[in-house]
Formats: structure tokens, sequence, C-alpha cells
């Protein structure tokens, strides 16, 4: 089956409609906090057994566009990410919200994410099996580098003082140590508390982070006079100009997201941070950037959705898993007698074409249900504070609940919700806690495997090209930001 | 109508399992509501794979739908600690493979292998020696004796896993070093294989028959009593030169003061299951050894299993401090 006819199927009524499900559903879960798209294409995959493999297929790939996307909205309206991956979008989304746009913010994350996923399609469609060898390069060292230019983007990260996102970002890292030592295979720091042989999950502790600390803060005000937000539903169709003003920063954070997708285990959340702090870096009016900078949103929201093509090669090409979403395609490929593999992409050309197809498509419905549904989404921002307060505390509660179904996530995300609060009190900026609590392991367990391969030996770090590129690029991209701030103090002073 | 029936409890018993599984036992029929199979790994694995088969075929002719909860983490602890918590009614089951006897060796899975009892075993994957396509080792003895000339020979392995219990085990009669390297899952280790990182991965048959075919991957060694008939090619070690053994038998608990004949229950829907078409095939597609153990025969394996795992842990220094 080609391309154009696999289009065509996904087209037909029954399937189209198990893809606009799957995309409706996504962009609920997505926006709910605690629960992942990922989440809910486990969740569905028991149905799928009584689907055809293609409609099988379409489903979860719509859950999965859906779910990404979805992360936006609560983003934006109430600075929760509802996924991992939108946690740059809380930077600059909700300050533009909060300032009496929350059209526009939506809007602009909309389009971004669309415009994100159709270039991650064309890389999907065009470029995967470069891609998927250049993936394979990338080994524990490679990784590790990775990793590193990843973690010093705190420094870019950090508005007004460093040290406080250094402290931030290395807090988070702290965050990441307990639980089951991967590379000794031992615990470590549980302090005999058996619910932390798993670490802390990811999930509670952002949504503590940044959903819970803004409840505490917004219940314990209760005298001030509730803020009300016109709900300005302008600016939810982004005009052309838009898309040419930003063309650039769409084009560079989508291939920013593309690049990122397809390293296994780094995924969308390290896409958005890296597409983002470019733009930080390369912007006009990087002072915007945390205040409801459109170039923030815009950048974030286009990396994000760039991965979701890119999480998707290695399936296709490899026959391997990039990451959980793949693992869980993967299975409901396996459920319906498809064996994953080498010849994956030879063999099963008519559902290669159909994941691609259902890709492309799933991201059209998404816009589609996204404009419309923000219509009405945006008057939650009319809605007094202490109302939405109450609502995302029950929510979130629900979603660390919902998460592994333990009640000890629940006590995590209060806990960090009072962590949050504080980091606040201090001015401690929470993108860098995230930041490190989500790399911070990631280049731990990379530099150990690094480790392990040369005997303790640093020396391939700077000898594998690779790996070399990327350590450059960390040095100069750790020295930017000084240089920068000099470089304009500079000019004042003789401007 | 049956089929609504089963997706509107399933959705509801996923999202509140926690919750409905506090409820007391009751005296009535079992299964008197769905039946919460707990996977200490994330979705989309191998052992996961195989759960899904079952939940698939039982939940066709069981009074009730079995129901995956997906709990990854902690040396297996996390799901281990849901099914030894929830009570012991007959409603959680355990599914994971011998890793739990090893990790319980370790002293990783803290709450104890014996505070679970085995139900069954539901087939067996033999583990292979698998060196990448472009290897300049074609045999066993190239790898072993590359690897006593000081070359770095490295294994791509979960450090305390199975795979790592092999590499160590493979290597014992040629009295070789392999350097362990350590990469979370087995598809990482596959792509560290795919990208020359390393040099030798040792996983189950099933993962690299198609590389093996199309000859990105070389299979150089099968770890069993006989060849597989899969790759009739590949010697076993003991032909190589270098008797080892290690396999993966895939095993399904509960907690341990669960009523007998609940266990029976399920012991059966297990059996019943291994007769099913779709599963014999799934099972040959994946090229596992469909063989079912239960009983006494079953009890004796893990007691063996539990004495030489814990033997190799001992012997390879992996026992937690």
């Amino acid at each position: 089956m080609s391309l154009a006819e696999a289009f065509i199927a996904v087209l037909q009524p029954l399937p189209f409609w198990v893809l606009s499900l799957g995309v409706l559903l996504g962009i609920i879960v997505g926006a709910l906090p605690g629960m992942t798209g990922g989440m809910l294409m486990a969740l569905a995959l028991p149905f799928t057994y009584y689907m055809t493999d293609a409609n099988a297929i379409t489903l979860l790939i719509g859950m999965y566009v859906g779910g990404i996307s979805g992360g936006l909205i609560t983003a934006t309206l109430m600075r929760i990410p509802g996924e991992p991956s939108s946690v740059m979008t809380t930077l600059d989304g909700y300050p533009l919200a909060r300032a009496g746009q929350p059209g526009r913010a939506l809007g602009l994350g909309i389009s971004a994410s669309v415009v994100g996923g159709g270039l991650s399609w064309i890389a999907l469609v065009l470029l995967s099996p470069p891609l998927a060898k250049l993936g394979l390069q990338f080994g524990p060292f490679e990784n590790f580098a990775l990793a590193l230019l990843a973690l010093v983007m705190i420094s870019s990260l950090s508005r007004g003082s460093f040290v406080r996102g250094l402290i931030a970002g290395l807090l988070g890292m702290l965050v990441g140590v307990p639980g089951v030592d991967e590379s000794s295979g031992t615990m470590r720091f549980t302090f005999g508390i058996d619910a932390l042989a798993g670490g802390f999950n990811l999930l509670p502790v952002i949504l503590g982070i940044f959903a819970l600390s803004q409840v505490f803060a917004d219940l314990m005000a209760p005298d001030k006079p509730a803020m009300r937000v016109a709900a300005d539903r302008r600016g939810i169709l982004i005009s052309l100009r838009d898309y040419v003003d930003h063309g650039w920063n769409m084009l560079r954070s989508g291939l920013i997201g593309i690049f990122m997708g397809i390293m296994p285990g780094v995924g969308a959340s390290i896409g958005s941070i890296a597409a983002y702090t470019t733009a930080r870096n390369l912007s006009k009016t990087p002072e915007k950037f945390g205040k409801g900078s459109e170039e923030g949103i815009v950048a974030s929201e286009t990396a994000n959705n760039a991965t979701s093509g890119g999480t998707l090669i290695p399936v296709i090409t490899l026959g391997l898993p990039g990451g959980f979403t793949d693992a869980v395609l993967l299975a409901a490929l396996m459920i319906h007698n498809l064996q994953p593999g080498p010849h994956f992409f030879a063999n099963n050309t008519r559902i290669v074409h159909t994941i691609m197809a259902s890709h492309l498509l799933a991201h059209v419905v998404m816009f589609a249900i996204m404009v419309v549904a923000s219509l009405w989404i945006v008057r939650l921002m009319e809605i007094p504070k202490q109302y939405i307060a109450t609502m995302v505390l029950v929510l979130c509660v629900i979603g660390a609940f919902a998460l592994n179904g333990r009640l000890f996530d629940v006590w995590v995300m209060l806990a960090f919700g009072a962590v949050g609060l504080a980091l606040e009190y201090v001015r401690a900026p929470l993108a860098p806690f995230a930041i490190g609590l989500i790399l911070g392991p990631m280049a731990e367990g990379q530099f150990r495997s690094a480790m392990m391969m040369s005997e303790g030996s640093l020396a391939p770090l700077v000898t594998r090209p690779i790996s070399l590129t990327l350590l450059i690029a960390t040095l100069a991209l750790f020295a930017w930001p000084f240089w920068r701030e000099r470089h304009l103090r500079r000019a004042k002073i003789t401007g | 109508m049956k089929r609504r029936n089963f997706l509107t409890t399933s959705l509801a018993a996923a999202t509140i399992g926690g919750l409905v599984g506090a409820n007391v036992a009751r005296a009535q029929a079992f299964p008197a509501k769905p039946i919460k199979v707990v996977l200490p790994v994330a979705a989309g694995g191998a052992s996961d794979a195989i759960a899904r088969l079952f939940q698939k075929v039982i939940s066709k002719s069981s009074p009730q739908p079995l129901v995956i909860q997906n709990m990854p983490g902690g040396g297996f602890s996390i799901g281990g600690r849901e099914v030894t918590g929830s009570p012991p009614d007959g409603h959680s089951v355990f599914m994971i493979h011998e890793g739990l006897i090893s990790a319980d060796a370790q002293g990783v899975f803290t709450p104890g292998v014996n505070s679970l009892v085995a139900i069954a075993g539901t087939g067996r994957d033999v583990y292979s020696i698998v060196v990448s396509g472009s290897s300049p080792f074609k045999t066993l003895k190239d790898l072993f004796d590359a690897a006593k000339s000081g070359a770095p020979i490295r294994a791509a392995v979960n450090i305390g896993g199975l795979n790592h219990l092999s590499s160590l085990i493979a290597a014992e009669p040629a009295k070789a070093t392999i350097r362990p390297v350590q990469f979370s899952s087995g598809a990482d280790s596959l792509r560290a294989l795919l990208g020359n990182q390393i040099e030798v991965i040792f996983t189950v048959a099933s993962d690299v028959f198609d590389y093996h075919k199309s000859g990105q991957m070389r299979v150089i060694a099968i770890m069993g009593d006989s060849r597989s008939p899969f790759l009739p090619d590949v010697p076993t070690t003991a032909e190589a030169g270098f008797p080892s053994r290690s396999e993966l038998n895939h095993y399904w608990w509960m907690h341990k003061d669960t009523p007998p004949d609940r266990i029976a229950w399920f012991r059966d829907a297990l059996g019943a299951a291994m007769k099913d078409d779709e599963i014999k095939r799934a099972f040959a597609a994946r090229l596992i050894e469909p063989v079912f153990t239960s009983g006494a025969a079953l009890q004796a394996d893990i007691a063996k299993k539990k004495l030489v795992l814990g033997e190799l842990v001992e012997r390879f220094g992996l026992k937690q401090k």
C-alpha cells in the first residue's frame, strides 16, 4: 500500500473516527495534570486487541499526538505542565495569558505545535534511514555530552541570579538520586523507606513544583481581590504574518526537536528545553523570556511536537523502541502478530504508511479540535483564582494517584508543592529545578556507562568526534550569556 | 453487550484499581471482581507482551476480566509491594520472569520472594550470545581468546539483571573477563550492538532472530542443552567448547497466603490459555518454548533456581551490602 493509499484508508469514516477519538482523548489527558499520552496509550492497549491492526495503530498515534499537544492548554492557562514536555511552555504561556492575552498565548502554542508536527512528519517520511543511522552513533559518551549540553542551559535560563538558578538545578539533580541505582544494581538514599525504592517519580514532583506551589500561593492570599482576566479570544487563529515572523524560530526549533526525538531516552522534554534556550540566546529581546515572550511559546511548542516524528523513526527503521510511547506501539503491533525488527519497514509497508498517514492527519485533527476548544477553554480565565486553585488541587491529587495507583506519589506531590513555594519565596527559578531533575539522572547514568566502557578513562569524551563537538557546543553555550551580557553592558556604556 | 460491559469494567478498574483493592474479600464465587495483574516493568517490554497475550485469551472465557497494571521500578519492589500489600484473595497476581529470584538474592527485591508463591511457569526462553554482523569474532572461542589476550570485550547488560548473570556464567568456563556496561533496557542493548558501541550482548533468541537473518547481528552460541530449532546452524555453548547454560522462565505469582482453590483457579486458566491457538501462534512467532509448569514440579524448579541463582549472586559479588 502506497502512502497516498494509506491516507485514503485513514480518511475512511471508521478509521477517521478512531483517529479523532484518539486525538480528543489524548488532548484531554494531556491537559489533565498527572495523566500523560503514554499512560493513555497503555490503558487503551487492551481495547486495541479487538480492532484491526491499522485501526489500532491509528488510535494510538492519535492519542500520542493529542497527548503531546494537550499539555499546552493547562501549561498556558494554569501553569500546570500537563506533560513534562510542556514545562518550558509554562514559562511564557502563563505570563502572557495572565497579561490578558490567553487567546493569543494558546493560538501561538497550537500553531507552533502543528508546524512542529508537520516538520517532523517530513523528516519521518523522507529522512528516517539516515536519521536512524545517526542515532546509532550515539553511545554513552555522546549521550552524556548531550545531557551536559542541556544541563548548562540552566545558566541561560537563570534570569536575575545565576547562582540561584544553579542551586535550583542542583537541588533538582539531588531529587533524582534516591532509589535503585541502575549502574550498580543497589538501593541508595531510600532511608529505609520502602516506597522510595523506585525513587521519586518525575510527574508528581513536577506537578508539585509548578502546579501545587501556584495553588498554595493562590490559596494563601485569599484577601487579595480575585484577579479577573478578560477571556480574550482574539488571536486563537494567528495570522499569516505571525507565521512569517516566527518562521525561522519554528524551523530551528522544529529541527532541534526532530534531532532530540531520535535520541532514545532523551525525547520530548529535552527537545523543548534545547529549542527554548536557543531561541532565548538568539533573540533580540531575551529579557522578555519568562515574562510572556511569544518566541518562547513558539520555540517550546514547536519542538515538543517535532519530537513526535523523531521518536517514531527508530520504530519504523530499526524496529526498536526509542521510548515508552514506541514500546506501547510495538506492543500493540505484536498483539496483532506483526513482528518488529530490522525487516519491519520492508515487510510491513502497509503499517508503516498507516503510521505516517495517521501522524500527519492527527496533527490536522488536533489543530481543529484545539482551536474550537480554545474558544471555550479561555473562559477558564474568567473564573476567580480561588475556584481554579481548588479544582487544580483536586485534579493534581487524582493525577498523581492515577500514575501508579500509589498514595505515596500524592504525598510526594504535596511535599514538592511546599518545596516549589519555598523556591519561589527565595526567588529561585523553577525551570532549572525541573531540568536538573530530568537531566541529572540521565547524565549520571550515561556517564557511569561511559566509564564502564572505557575502564574509567575520560579520553573518549574528546577523541570521539560527536562527543567532542557536543562538548565544544556546551562550552560555547555556557559562555554565551556571560559574553553577551558583558557585550551589552559595554555597548551601553560606550553608546 | 458483553464487550461493552468488559470495556467499562476494565476501564473503571484500571483507574480506580487501587481503591477497589482495599475491599475485604467476601466468601463468594471467584473471581468476584476483575483480577489485577501487576507487572513490575513498563508497558511494551517482553514480559508485558506475554502478560497481555494471556490477558486477551483469559478474559475471553473468564467471568471477570484481567486488568494489567504496570508498576516499574525499584528492582521489581514497587510492583511486588502492590501484590504483597493487597488482600490474599486471589484478585492480585504478579507476573515476572526468574529475574525476580536473582533480584531477591541480591537483596534489591525488598518484599522478598518468599512473600510470594509461584503459580505457574508459562514459556521458556534460552539466552544466546550475540555479536555484531561486522564483528571479527566468528565463534565463541574467537571472542574468549580476544578477551584473554586483553582486548576490551564489553557486554551491554543491565547490572544485576539476568543478562549480566548470563555474561558471567558464559565467561566462567573460559576464565575470560567480559566487561559489563550498563544499558537499562533490552532495546538499549540491541541498539548499542547495532551501533558497535560494545562487542557482545546476551539475550533471548527472539530478540535477535531477524537481525541474525539480515546479517546485522550474528548469534555465535546458544546457552542451552540443545540447539534452537530456529537457528539450527548455531552451536550450543557446550558444542563450542565452553559449556554453560542460562534460561529465562516466565512465572506468575500470588501472595503466599492466597487460598489454594483460588491459586488453582488461576493456574488452570493459565494452563487452558497455553492450549489456545492464539498463544501457540504468538509463542512460535516469538521463539518461546511453550512449556507449562505447575504444582510440585514448579516448586522444585523454583527452589532449585533460588539455590543456583543465590549461589551465582554470591560468587560474583552482586549481593547488596
